[in-house]
């Protein structure tokens, strides 16, 4: 295929790809994201493939392996098109029934289909499901569609439309004003209106302008980034190709995990294709406007997902945030005046350029637009990637979405923003999640980490684990985030024990405070949040952890005992037979005794326990 | 130019001038701990937060880096830039618990303790960066840089190895705060001081050995050879002392006067330098021990006092306490014949009363642990802060201590280049430099230059001070010198009163010596007993009174004065002995002969070996049967070589008697 050259030989291109794209079609879309890989989807679509040859389908039937269609608790995903048929959990085994019967008769198969643990009924159609009926699917939308690596299936489904109405009918300022009217913005956790800040950078002096896209996604649990430059690429390099015309940038980045493979690959394989046909590279599509873009692979510095100490990266240094006395988007990288967005923002462009800024300024709360993209995890039934508008509870992500607490215990809290934000107590469930509420309530949007805790988390022992990461991850450079973290570890570290003294929580309070001021960059800053958040809704535990060395939630080990009830216990001897350490004894049918001194607290019992009868307290 | 306030203070800088800087224009102090006027801002350090007010918005904020702004209102001590800016030193100090800047600014923020447990006491680089930015910024090398991140991030070369740029470069050593740039791999801080160091640790250990050497030399052979009494004639209390209580000019001490006049030119260099003891503690032992309190320095100025009031009183008693005589003594008496073993183990006569056994208890030749005590009490205390002896106790160290604070030469610090790490506080073997401002006291200070040896910026100066060095917390008082004094001239009566004496009449001193004048010029330092080679002279211990302790003595019963020998008078640095010829010394009287008939069993066998001709004859007794030895008291010397040679048992029958305790007959 030769470089496109015009919007019209663009437009000539697209009309033929749309010829060949019929969506009457039957299409067997497999997840390819990286969860459904681990569980299998290459085999499954691999047997598909074998099957619908078998059957002599092959030219009747697409078979796609997709990007991330986000339910990944279910995985491996497979949906029939056009009917939308919902399978989940397949495996090769299943193939033979799912072609079969589905894609020859267009009989649903019972047995694969999602039940709704509320009803208990199998739901058929994608659509139906409540995980997915409940989102307002814009960015994820194509993430089940499309092949991520064919540049045809983007661009049937408007692909570079967007670009084309930027280059040719609108001017750089057109486009800024666009965004800023959409009210889009920062989706990577601080909030900076997008508008505003490829306004400064336009407007700042120098001829080398730069922009980059921010994919070192690090919070433990949250991967939406991934999923997306996984399963859409090209969404967001058009949405970059669009920034860098707004602001007057000629080269662009995407600094991304060397963990992501599969991401890495997708998006160089769209940067290969968008250049080989003209839409990236010099004089794009004829409009005068040259644009390079560079995959640049983060060594796993969870700092360089933090803007300054990203663009040192790139420049070769070690990541080390810097001082932001100056905006980056007048001396950012090398000095140059520099945009640098989060995958979710650039995503965003292409949809709000086609659509209107009306369009995405209608989604949201009052000073937070469009749809915001979570990572559902923890004790939750349905994890996975949602998408719904800013402004949901978080009552309706856990409950509507996520179908619920998985233990059928009380929700707890939920954690959000990943290490860098807080906990949110249950009775604040019915916040609705945009920038400013996350923050009144102690924590952060971040990048969309969304924890759900119930009640058998510890909530100071989850502050120690975050704040094990964040410290871990500290770059060190600044006094407040490198000491200060480690103290505070320390001192929670002491409290999990059960050696925490009186004071200790306000020895907390004091040095996050100090954290607060004192540190450099934002991870130093929010590094406290889940301390104090937790101390500033579950004061009470730490201070049973403390006073009466007692872990209500029963996790942290040395402050628990295991214990049995002997009325529960039928002398079965399940138990002693499992206790690794042989800590259990009692003869058969009659009540077994846990000796706490042999006991390491494991486990182990209570979860081979058929009657309930392992006390812990 | 831009106008913002600080602390109410409106200030006009230029624009691009940072709130450290304008703030520092007007005087207005903002500590800082990893800023440098040569270098870019980094911002590490977060301890000059101040809090910053920008269109109605406050912020607390790093002063270092942050560009004034017109308008700008800043607050250097508000309470919250103030409480950031404490716990970000408390951090810190947790952190490197030992390194000097961070615990004076501490000290200034209340902070005594750090407020975290340290695990690593001997941590100091606070990772400011400031050496990571002087290679690049001012060396333009680019050698060290700040590796890995979180708890182990630390300043090094790629890879820790080092690099041939460091050997000579050297530019990032000024910019270091703590001085834990020594400890980056190829960086080498080196004392500008260190060959002056080095030529003291040759002087100190030549003279140590040329000590040694002589002590063990100290023979009859030896006299004419060698100056073995060298190190004691050199010494300048014994000089002032002796001369203080007897009252006269004693030519063989002209040397001591010399140390006094070098003491008042350079201070103290005989205990830095010379003293063979201090040498030997010099050694071993911690520089520095919190545990002993600084007032205890005095102790050695009230000793000093005490002695140079029994002087004037004509006692030298506690000359024992002197170092060359506390090393001196059991080199002579217990090692020196210990390592010889040519008398050892020494039988004890036969002919010994039980008396005269106990007298001859601190017999020569036998290792007596009495005479090692002092110095084995002096090498311990040294286990417990090095020189301990020489900080707390010495009195010589006291004398030269007192003359050091007049001293022309005296050791001072070059504010302007000093970097304060404090390398020098813990380096001095007298732990005298003080902590808060790196000064010293010229009395403590021993002029070793062990301060010059480890300063990695040419700050520490030895050079002409003409103030004098008072002031010090533990100078003794005029009332505590005074109450000295008193307890020394008390003593000393005390020494010389009757009560105290002994009436032990066979009490007899080295030839020439006279009992009183004897005691107010003997320092006690055993060399002559070292030297006579007829195991004659002992030391006393309380048997000739207790101001007599450590004085020799003359036992004929173990060893007579032989007649051909006047080696005491020689190596007596203070002429207790008088310097005789042989002539004069075979005139000198010790003592008279007296003859028990009751026991003479008539061998004439004293007669025989008399070595003064006349002084005993054979000749007839009122009332007895056959010769006897007939004494010539006038020309009997008392050398004692009848009382060696007569065979009867247990107490001689023929016994030297003290000039004063001769019976009438």
């Amino acid at each position: 295929m030769p470089r496109l050259t015009s919007r019209a030989e663009f437009e000539e291109w697209r009309q033929s790809v749309l010829a060949s794209w019929e969506p009457s079609k039957p299409c067997i879309t497999v997840c390819g994201g990286t969860g459904c890989r681990a569980l299998g989807a290459k085999e499954v679509t691999a047997a598909l493939g074998r099957e619908l040859k078998k059957q002599g389908l092959q030219d009747k039937v697409d078979l796609k392996m997709t990007g991330c269609h986000g339910f990944c608790e279910r995985g491996p995903l497979v949906v029939v098109y056009p009917q939308q048929i919902f399978y989940q959990g397949v495996t090769a085994e299943d193939v033979p029934d799912i072609v079969s019967e589905t894609l020859v008769k267009g009989n649903p198969v019972e047995r694969k289909l999602y039940v709704d643990p509320v009803t208990g009924q199998p739901v058929v159609h994608e659509p139906d499901v409540p995980f997915y009926r409940e989102q307002k699917r814009v960015l994820m939308k194509y993430n089940g569609l499309i092949i991520p690596t064919k540049i045809e299936d983007y661009i049937a489904i408007g692909g570079y439309q967007a670009l084309c109405k930027a280059l040719f009918e609108m001017t750089p300022e057109q486009v800024i004003e666009e965004i800023k009217r959409s009210g889009l913005r920062g989706r990577g956790g601080a909030g900076f209106p997008t508008g505003r800040k490829w306004e400064e950078c336009r407007r700042a002096d120098g001829d080398v302008k730069y922009v980059i896209c921010n994919a070192d996604e690090g919070d433990p649990g949250a991967y939406q980034d991934r999923s997306l430059v996984e399963g859409n690429p090209h969404s967001i390099l058009e949405g970059i190709i669009i920034g860098a015309y707004a602001v007057g940038a000629h080269e662009g980045f995407i600094y991304i995990r060397h963990e992501y493979p599969l991401a890495v690959e997708n998006i160089t394989r769209a940067i290969e294709q968008a250049e080989a046909y003209g839409l990236l590279g010099k004089n794009i599509l004829g409009s005068g406007f040259d644009f390079t873009f560079k995959v640049h692979r983060g060594a796993g510095a969870f700092v360089c997902g933090e803007s300054s100490a990203l663009m040192r990266s790139i420049e070769g240094y070690a990541g080390e945030p810097r001082a932001k006395r100056i905006h980056a988007t007048e001396k950012g990288l090398w000095d140059r005046p520099t945009v640098l967005n989060n995958v979710k923002t650039w995503a965003s462009v292409p949809y709000i350029i086609n659509n209107g800024a009306d369009w995405f300024a209608q989604m949201g709360t009052a000073t937070s637009k469009g749809t915001m993209v979570f990572s559902l995890v923890g004790k939750v039934n349905n994890t996975g990637l949602v998408e719904v508008p800013m402004g949901a509870t978080l009552r309706h992500l856990v409950f509507d979405i996520g179908g619920g607490i998985s233990s059928g215990k009380k929700c707890k809290a939920v954690q959000t923003g990943g290490p860098s934000g807080g906990c949110i107590p249950e009775r604040l469930l019915d916040l609705p999640v945009d920038y400013e509420a996350l923050t009144e309530a102690g924590s952060i949007m971040g990048s969309g980490g969304l924890i759900v805790m119930d009640e058998d988390t510890c909530m100071v022992d989850v502050a120690r684990y975050f704040l094990h990461f964040t410290m871990e991850e500290s770059c060190g450079k600044c006094t407040a985030c490198r000491e200060g973290s480690r103290r505070m570890y320390e001192i929670l570290e002491r409290i999990v024990h059960g050696k925490g003294q009186e004071g200790d929580v306000e020895r907390l309070q004091e040095i996050g405070e100090a954290m607060i001021a004192g540190s450099l960059c934002a991870l130093g800053r929010m590094a406290p949040n889940p301390v104090l958040s937790t101390i500033r809704y579950f004061r009470d535990e730490y201070e049973a952890h403390i006073r009466d060395k007692r872990c209500p939630a029963a996790v942290c080990k040395d402050l628990i005992t295991f214990s049995v009830i002997a009325e529960n216990c039928t002398g079965c001897g399940v138990c002693l037979r499992n206790c690794p350490q042989g800590a259990i004894t009692g003869e058969k049918k009659q009540v077994h005794h846990i000796d706490p001194n042999k006991c390491i607290r494991c486990g182990i019992c209570r979860e081979v326990c058929r009657f309930n009868a392992i006390k812990v307290e | 130019m831009v106008e913002l306030t600080i602390n109410g203070q409106k200030v006009q800088v230029e624009e691009g001038t940072t709130i450290l800087e304008a703030a520092r224009k007007v005087g207005i102090e903002i500590p800082t701990l990893c800023s440098h006027p040569d270098l870019k801002p980094y911002g590490a350090c977060r301890v000059c937060v101040v809090e910053v007010n920008r269109k109605g918005r406050s912020v607390v904020s790093t002063s270092c880096d942050y560009p004034v702004e017109e308008g700008m209102e800043v607050k250097t001590d508000s309470p919250a830039a103030t409480n950031t800016r404490k716990m970000m030193i408390d951090l810190l100090l947790s952190r490197c618990p030992n390194v000097r800047p961070l615990q004076l600014l501490a000290k200034q923020y209340g902070i005594e303790k750090p407020s975290f447990p340290t695990d690593h006491p001997e941590e100091d680089c606070i990772l400011c960066g400031l050496c990571v930015r002087a290679c690049d910024e001012v060396a333009h090398k680019n050698v060290i840089g700040l590796v890995d991140r979180s708890q182990a991030r630390k300043v090094s070369t790629p890879f820790d190895q080092p690099s041939p740029e460091c050997a000579t470069c050297g530019k990032c050593i000024p910019y270091c705060p703590t001085g834990a740039i020594a400890h980056v791999p190829g960086i080498q801080v080196k004392g500008v001081g260190g060959l002056w160091v080095r030529l003291r640790q040759v002087v100190q250990l030549g003279l140590l050995a040329l000590f040694l050497y002589l002590v063990w030399n100290t023979t009859r052979q030896g006299v004419e050879a060698l100056p073995i009494n060298l190190f004691s004639r050199f010494d300048p209390l014994m000089a002032f002392v002796s001369m203080l209580g007897s009252k006269k000019l004693i030519a063989n001490m002209i040397p001591g006067l010399v140390t006094i006049v070098v003491t008042l030119l350079l201070g103290r260099v005989w205990c830095g330098w010379i003293c063979p003891l201090g040498t030997v503690l010099n050694l071993y032992g911690p520089n520095r021990n919190p545990r002993i309190p600084d007032k205890l320095r005095q102790v050695k100025y009230f000793l000093l006092f005490a002695f140079i009031a029994a002087a004037l009183l004509g006692s030298l008693a506690l000359m024992w306490l002197d170092p060359i005589t506390i090393f001196v003594r059991p080199l002579a008496g217990t090692i020196y014949p210990a390592i010889l073993q040519k008398q050892a183990p020494v039988v004890i006569p036969q002919g010994l009363t039980t008396k005269e056994r106990a007298a001859a208890v601190p017999l020569r030749p036998l290792v007596h642990p009495v005479l090692v005590i002092p110095l084995v009490i002096v090498l311990v205390l040294n286990l417990f802060a090095k020189r301990f002896w020489c900080r707390y106790l010495c009195p010589l160290g006291a004398w030269v201590a007192f003359l050091s604070k007049f001293s022309w030469i005296k050791r001072y610090v070059d504010k302007k280049i000093c970097l304060e790490w404090g390398r020098c506080v813990p380096s001095c073997p007298m732990d005298t430099i003080s902590y808060a401002d790196l000064s010293s006291d010229p009395g403590e200070c021993l002029m070793c230059l062990d301060c010059l040896g480890v300063c990695p910026a040419d700050a520490t100066k030895f050079g002409p001070q003409p103030k004098p060095g008072f002031g010090y917390r533990y100078d003794p008082s005029r009332r505590q010198m005074l109450a000295s004094l008193v307890v020394g001239v008390g003593g000393a009566a005390l020494l010389k009163s009757d009560m105290l004496k002994s009436k032990y009449p066979y009490q007899l001193r080295p030839p020439g010596a006279k009992e009183d004048e004897f005691l107010s010029r003997c320092i006690r330092c055993g060399q002559c007993v070292k030297v006579c080679p007829n195991n004659a002279l002992h030391l006393a211990l309380f048997e000739a009174g207790l101001e007599s302790i450590w004085s020799p003595l003359l036992i004929p019963r173990i060893g007579n004065c032989d007649y051909d020998c006047n080696a005491c008078g020689q190596v007596c640095p203070t002429q207790a002995i008088p310097k005789l010829s042989l002539e004069e010394k075979r005139k000198a009287k010790i003592g008279t002969a007296v003859v028990d008939f009751d026991k003479c069993i008539r061998c004439l066998l004293c007669v025989q070996k008399c070595p003064v001709k006349g002084a005993l004859v054979q000749g007839n007794v009122p009332g007895r049967k056959g010769k006897y030895p007939i004494v010539n008291p006038d020309v009997c010397i008392g050398c004692g070589t009848c009382e060696f040679v007569c065979p009867v048992k247990d107490e001689a029958a023929i016994r030297v008697h003290a000039p004063g305790a001769v019976p009438r007959t």
